[in-house]
């Protein structure tokens, strides 16, 4: 039993499977990033609406 | 260890000779693979962690001082349960996409360092039958090797002939299996079996083989000498992955090159540890051992018994039939050892459904957990591949230090090797 394994190939394969999890985590990162921030400004409304409240009834 | 005579370790002594110029990419820096390694295992570092953007959120939340009725208020306003789910589902999905690929990668180097495991499919599936190849001959304790031996010289199965004629002390047993071997060999059309291992009381044997259009024997220690040698050549039928044949290298067409055990070799070298095992190539001898105790080799042994059990329950789980799991072993004959066991697998899957995904699924499980062993072998496999393309373009004193390294390499792997080029340059004939 002598052969050698296509250690090129087993390299581009994982060398894609690299690049590709890079490419979703990418994708991903952005989608939290705009649910993060979507989430802060939504926070941020309601603690400013808070805060009006209060200077309201002053 | 009986080392093939030290002097000329790491040395070439075939003087000037034409280089063909190869591409680049046959002696690439395994430094790239290093990389690649290095990024898989922060990919997983990372995943192992939960390391996401989100994580950060509580922290910022934090600081806008709100409690927790708002947060709730403000989530549910704009669905960020539902889509945080979402987001998770993709990282999940991501990751799984990613184990999958590189399980996928892998898997070949697993099993092919563990052919072993399989012995009702290693031992007994053929390999393909040769076309042209280098020609070995026998070597016996004391012999000094020169070019001469490796191509043409008498027939090595005359030479085993009148050993076995001469030997009075074979059993019945080993008769039977000589034979076995001779009428594989010689009648059924030229095929070549490697048959190494053990026979029936568990004594190593000895294996030597011609190559090309003649054939080959097995022969046992004792009828060669004191040691316990296991013995192949390199190219074995590999023209299609060199480019070049054997033939060439005989007819002048290709220089000589350096072709060290690959990790099929090194797998079989740590499954049977108490054998001296010899590749030789076109330029030289190879001579390993295997480490017993070595963390390596010890986690190379677990592998093994992972695979053998593996193998056994799926029969077992699916009470696949003897004659049936025979069937299907034929069917692999030309399958790369490699891939012998995924093809099984598949082959029964004809007969017994579901057995594939069974048995796959266990196999992915393996394989996972023998990643790092598997990105060692593909490293050495890859810096011994390397070495047949700097064959033809360093001079022999770079090439040294390449053989050099790899044999260190090898020894963090618990492999204890030895390269002795032939004194002389190989002898070419005439374009046939």
């Amino acid at each position: 039993m002598s052969h050698f394994l296509p250690v090129d190939e087993i390299q581009s394969d994982l060398q894609n499977a690299v690049d590709e999890f890079f490419i979703a985590s990418q994708e991903i990162r952005k989608e939290e990033d705009v649910l993060e921030k979507q989430l802060l400004q939504t926070l941020e409304q309601k603690k400013i609406e808070a805060i009006r409240k209060t200077l309201g009834t002053l | 260890m009986n080392t093939v005579s030290q002097e000329n370790l790491y040395t070439t002594q075939h003087g000037e000779q034409s280089v063909e110029k190869l591409s680049s990419e046959t002696i690439e820096s395994p430094q790239t693979l290093n990389n690649l390694f290095s990024q898989i295992e922060d990919i997983q570092r990372a995943q192992n962690t939960n390391e996401k953007g989100m994580t950060r959120l509580d922290e910022v939340v934090g600081h806008l001082d709100v409690d927790g009725t708002q947060v709730e208020e403000a989530k549910s306003e704009i669905g960020f349960n539902q889509k945080s789910e979402n987001i998770t589902k993709k990282w999940d999905q991501a990751k799984r996409k990613f184990e999958e690929a590189t399980r996928k990668a892998i898997l070949p180097v697993v099993t092919a360092l563990s052919l072993h495991a399989f012995p009702g499919i290693a031992q007994e599936v053929p390999t393909e039958p040769l076309q042209d190849s280098v020609g070995t001959a026998l070597i016996e304790k004391s012999h000094e090797l020169t070019e001469e031996d490796v191509f043409d010289k008498k027939s090595p199965l005359a030479l085993a002939s009148e050993k076995m004629q001469s030997s009075e002390k074979k059993s019945s047993e080993e008769l039977a299996l000589i034979k076995d071997f001779s009428y594989k060999v010689w009648f059924d059309n030229n095929e070549w079996t490697s048959r190494s291992g053990a026979d029936s009381q568990g004594n190593p044997l000895t294996e030597v083989k011609e190559t090309g259009k003649t054939g080959g024997i097995v022969m046992f220690d004792h009828e060669m000498s004191q040691e316990k040698i296991s013995m192949h050549t390199h190219p074995v039928e590999v023209s299609d992955m060199l480019g070049s044949s054997a033939r060439k290298i005989r007819t002048g067409e290709q220089q000589p090159f350096v072709m060290p055990p690959s990790a099929t070799d090194i797998g079989s070298c740590m499954s049977n540890s108490g054998v001296i095992h010899r590749v030789v190539d076109p330029r030289g001898v190879w001579e390993y051992q295997c480490d017993t105790q070595h963390p390596f080799v010890l986690k190379q042994k677990k592998l093994e018994t992972q695979l053998r059990t593996l193998a056994d329950t799926v029969k077992r789980d699916f009470s696949v039939a003897p004659a049936d799991s025979t069937r299907a072993l034929s069917s692999v004959k030309n399958t790369h050892p490699s891939m012998i066991i995924q093809k099984y697998f598949s082959e029964l899957e004809k007969q017994y459904p579901g057995i594939e995904e069974y048995g796959n699924s266990a196999l992915k499980k393996i394989v996972q957990e023998n990643q790092d062993m598997a990105m060692r072998i593909v490293n050495q496999e890859k810096l011994g591949a390397s070495l047949i393309g700097s064959s033809f373009v360093l001079s022999d004193t770079e090439l040294s230090e390449k053989i050099k390294n790899y044999i260190q390499q090898a020894e963090t792997l618990g492999v204890s090797l030895s390269y002795t080029p032939f004194r002389e340059k190989p002898i070419q004939k005439e374009k046939e």
